[in-house]
């Protein structure tokens, strides 16, 4: 039982993988691992996004247009890091993502309310 | 912030570790490494912060391993992502890397024969006549056969560790033979996930066959034209691509 919902669970996951980093990026330019250290808390571990689900994400969102990447230097002593932001076309497929989730939510609401 | 010398390589060799398993182009590889190493640079010093510290410990960098994906989880995830845009590569192009692999392999071998060679054509050695070679042999002083017998006995283990090497270590390895580097084509697991020593075992059975090869290729042609893998290659599960451009 329980490995079934964890396998639900990391389907779940994956679908929404693109949205949750779009809407991040969408708001302001972040590194990787800012996203994913976001993503964790503002969903306090519901949508645990690890570096391996999220960077080759981000990297094929790069190659598709949706989000573009620039070097960035920090503070002396660390590496340069990698910030994505959002390009328009990612920001229209945004749009397109939220507002078939909101008509999926709806759907799935009534099936659940479902009195024949 | 500092890091100790030991943070600094434990680090190094997380991002080794992740770059020994993705196989893909040179200058993919590194914008993923540049990546990887700011984000354990980050988590390393996070932890060190945490406990009101300004340097980064052998442990911080332990810990901050183990916060972020395994290298092996990430680098199989990365090679996964890649897996749809894939290429495979069809008869042609791989008779072709097949002809180029043959011919260094011809190559070395004969390379590495020619101390034997050269042993038999500076002493005169017959070879077509079993009679006359046993006649040259014992008429040969000692020192002369002891040296020979030693050659052979150097060069016989040379020579099967480079056929048997070329394509299972080779390939094992780095994912292609130098055939396949020229022709930018990379082997791969059917996921998309780099092989390892045992794939390319599997896969290359046939090549060391003139007739299962032939046999294995019109397996390919037949039954798997769309899949584009020989019979060995369905055996180890592996695809061979197009390396992205």
């Amino acid at each position: 039982m329980q490995a079934d919902l964890e396998k639900w669970q990391k389907e779940l996951r994956k679908g929404s993988t693109r949205m949750a980093l779009l809407s991040l990026l969408d708001y302001r330019d972040m590194y990787g691992y800012e996203l994913t250290g976001e993503i964790n808390r503002v969903t306090a571990g519901v949508i645990a996004l690890k570096e391996n689900n999220a960077y080759p994400a981000l990297h094929q969102m790069e190659d598709e247009g949706l989000i573009s990447s620039y070097w960035n230097e920090t503070e002396p002593g660390m590496p340069p890091r990698k910030y994505y932001s959002i390009a328009p076309k990612g920001r229209a497929f945004l749009q397109d993502m939220k507002a078939e989730w909101l008509k999926h939510n709806e759907a799935v609401a009534s099936i659940w309310n479902y009195r024949g | 912030m500092d890091f100790s010398d030991e943070a600094k390589r434990e680090i190094e060799k997380n991002l080794g570790e992740t770059a020994r398993n993705i196989s893909v182009d040179e200058k993919e590889r590194t914008e993923i490494m540049n990546e990887l190493r700011s984000t354990y640079y980050e988590s390393a010093m996070k932890e060190a912060r945490s406990r009101g510290s300004e340097t980064v410990t052998l442990t911080d960098a332990r810990t901050a391993k183990a916060s972020v994906s395994s290298p092996r989880e990430t680098a199989d995830c990365f090679m996964k992502s890649y897996a749809t845009g894939l290429k495979r590569a069809g008869f042609w192009w791989r008779l072709a890397a097949f002809l180029i692999d043959s011919t260094i392999l011809c190559m070395l071998i004969f390379l590495i024969m020619s101390p034997i060679l050269g042993f038999m054509f500076f002493t005169g050695m017959p070879i077509n006549d079993d009679a006359a070679h046993e006649a040259w042999f014992n008429s040969q002083s000692p020192t002369i056969e002891v040296l020979f017998i030693a050659t052979v006995f150097t060069v016989l283990p040379s020579f099967l560790i480079i056929i048997l090497g070329y394509y299972f270590v080779i390939e094992g390895h780095f994912g292609q033979t130098p055939g396949k580097y020229l022709l930018r084509l990379r082997v791969l697991r059917t996921d998309g996930t780099k092989i390892g020593y045992k794939e390319a075992i599997l896969r290359n059975l046939s090549k060391y066959n003139n007739y299962l090869i032939i046999f294995d290729v019109l397996i390919m042609l037949i039954f798997f034209p769309k899949e584009k893998q020989r019979g060995f290659d369905r055996i180890a599960n592996t695809i061979v691509v197009h390396s992205k451009a």
